[in-house]
């Protein structure tokens, strides 16, 4: 499997947690939501340590960009994780209206920035690191 | 490909967007104020005053704001601010002399609104195209090519109406300009660009898989020929309808696979794409078989392919795209922390609600209500005007208070 198409499943599985999340608050059943939302954290935060760590380093390394696509990426790591943790509050407060509106939030900032990686970011790197995806397993 | 870092100034969709409402504020006094024997001849110049306060005024607005928007982001292709005034300025200009003039069959001033509107659609599209073309040699080919060739078309022909009308001149059959006018305004244009936006913006705000490769490579380019055919030849209004079909075949599929199956934007995707199909499929019977209907019955099934497809897919792209847009506004200026931790603080989800079920109602009763209480109907409107222009205005203030 290449960098793109194991991420992107990484990706489709985030999504997934964080709908069953939603679904959960919109019908009050908190203990369900709070325990699809700590899922979702925990896949999320494994992607981005993930990429953080060993992706962009490793594509930074081949190709040069210190400054470019990746730096964009780890500033809206940084956005996603601030609406997590307003998140997890809600869940905690069990406050419907604000919970729906950090997942909204969360779900559209996460799709246009999975939408740039899929299509821009990976691509690159499938190009500049080809060995990398042997590491994905 | 999706490029955010390309997106346009806030203020150049805004614009465009916060015009709307304003415009089908005014279509549905002027509707009100119309008796109603006044809808059994749609060609009436109250009812081509009517039809472009509605289409161009209020639906065109929407559509030029997305446009931009949309061929920003997904293309690279950004629109100066400077340009996107002028661009803003000829169409609220245009809209609100074409009204007057059809109105009054005032010649001087149609063609004035003539120049105005062909001069800044002429130059948008052939700025747009030739952008897109050059950037397809390089990438990929955009399917907004084809909505995009529909608007500049649409504009010729209405150029040519204008000529026509008032000169003369050129020697064409009023019924078959007539014809090309409104098929290429509604299917190549309006019902275009809504189909292939709506490839970006289903799968992003609902949570769906993306749609088939092969559907988005040729449904626009289908879409856009055979409403070139049928603009050429009525008969080929028989099979307008079939790539419509296609399309809400892999619409409800789309749907079916989202994720986010509570969300209200949900049902009036699939509320407003039925209602774009069936009224289209009607239009041919309509055109052949005119004596045994109704005299209303064009204006009727006009009315219901805007009130109960076009609006239903607008409310639920507008609900999304302004929160999302004015929130990343917002982080711009904020990058961490601030008073608008998320976009249902500028936009909550109850507002849209309330603007769907208003939309649902309107294309449930306007049948039984343009036989009995015929009035309701531009009032149903106007409510519906001033609610989406309270939502604009309020998430805005939320925005700039924000700050």
């Amino acid at each position: 499997m290449s960098i793109t198409s194991t991420l992107q499943n990484q990706h489709r599985h985030c999504d997934q947690y964080l709908a069953q999340a939603e679904s959960a608050a919109r019908a009050a059943q908190w203990a369900r939501c709070r325990e699809a939302s700590a899922e979702f954290i925990q896949a999320t935060e494994a992607h981005f340590a993930l990429e953080e760590d060993a992706l962009f380093p490793a594509f930074e390394q081949a190709s040069g960009l210190i400054g470019g696509p990746t730096q964009v990426m780890r500033q809206e790591h940084a956005q996603a994780r601030e609406l997590m943790r307003a998140l997890q509050e809600a869940a905690v407060r069990q406050d419907t209206d604000d919970y729906l509106g950090c997942a909204e939030t969360l779900l559209l900032l996460l799709q246009q920035h999975n939408m740039k990686e899929e299509n821009i970011l990976y691509p690159m790197c499938d190009r500049s690191i080809p060995d990398f995806a042997a590491q994905l397993g | 490909m999706f490029q955010p870092e390309f997106s346009l100034p806030l203020s150049t969709p805004l614009r465009f967007f916060r015009a709307a409402p304003c415009w089908l504020l005014l279509a549905s006094l002027v509707a009100l104020g119309l008796p109603p024997e006044a809808w059994q001849a749609r060609f009436s110049p109250a009812m081509l005053a009517l039809t472009h306060l509605l289409m161009l005024g209020f639906a065109g607005n929407i559509m030029l704001g997305a446009l931009l928007q949309v061929c920003a982001v997904l293309t690279g292709v950004r629109a100066h601010p400077t340009s996107a005034i002028v661009l803003w300025l000829a169409l609220q200009t245009g809209t609100g002399l074409l009204a007057w003039g059809l109105w009054h069959m005032q010649m001087i001033v149609l063609q004035l609104a003539a120049l105005i509107l062909l001069a800044a659609l002429l130059g948008l599209t052939l700025w747009l195209l030739a952008s897109l073309l050059l950037r397809s040699a390089l990438q990929q080919h955009s399917p907004l090519l084809w909505p995009i060739l529909g608007l500049l078309l649409l504009a010729l022909s209405g150029g040519l109406l204008v000529s026509l009308l008032s000169t003369g001149q050129p020697a064409l059959a009023l019924n078959d300009l007539l014809r090309a006018h409104i098929v290429l305004g509604s299917t190549a244009w309006l019902s275009g660009l809504i189909i292939v936006v709506g490839f970006t913006v289903i799968p992003m705000f609902l949570v769906a898989p993306a749609w088939p490769r092969w559907l988005v490579q040729i449904l626009p380019g289908l879409i856009f020929a055979l409403a070139f055919a049928s603009a050429i030849d009525a008969r080929a209004l028989y099979l307008l309808g079939l790539p419509v079909v296609l399309w809400y075949a892999g619409l409800l599929r789309v749907l079916h696979q989202s994720q986010r199956r509570a969300d209200p934007t949900r049902a009036l995707w699939a509320w407003g794409g039925i209602n774009l199909l069936l009224p289209l499929m009607c239009v041919p019977w309509l055109e052949h078989g005119s004596a045994h209907w109704p005299a209303a019955t064009p204006v009727l099934l006009a009315a219901y392919w805007l009130l109960a497809g076009v609006l239903p897919i607008i409310t639920a792209m507008l609900a999304k795209i302004i929160p999302f847009l004015l929130w990343m506004d917002y982080r711009l200026e904020q990058p961490s922390g601030g008073r608008l931790r998320h976009m249902g603080q500028l936009f909550p989800e109850r507002w849209l609600r309330r603007l769907s079920y208003g939309v649902f109602l309107m294309g449930i009763v306007l049948w039984p209500l343009s036989s009995t209480s015929f009035k309701a109907i531009p009032l149903m409107l106007m409510i519906y005007a001033l609610a989406l222009a309270y939502c604009l205005e309020r998430s805005i203030r939320i925005r700039r208070q924000a700050s």
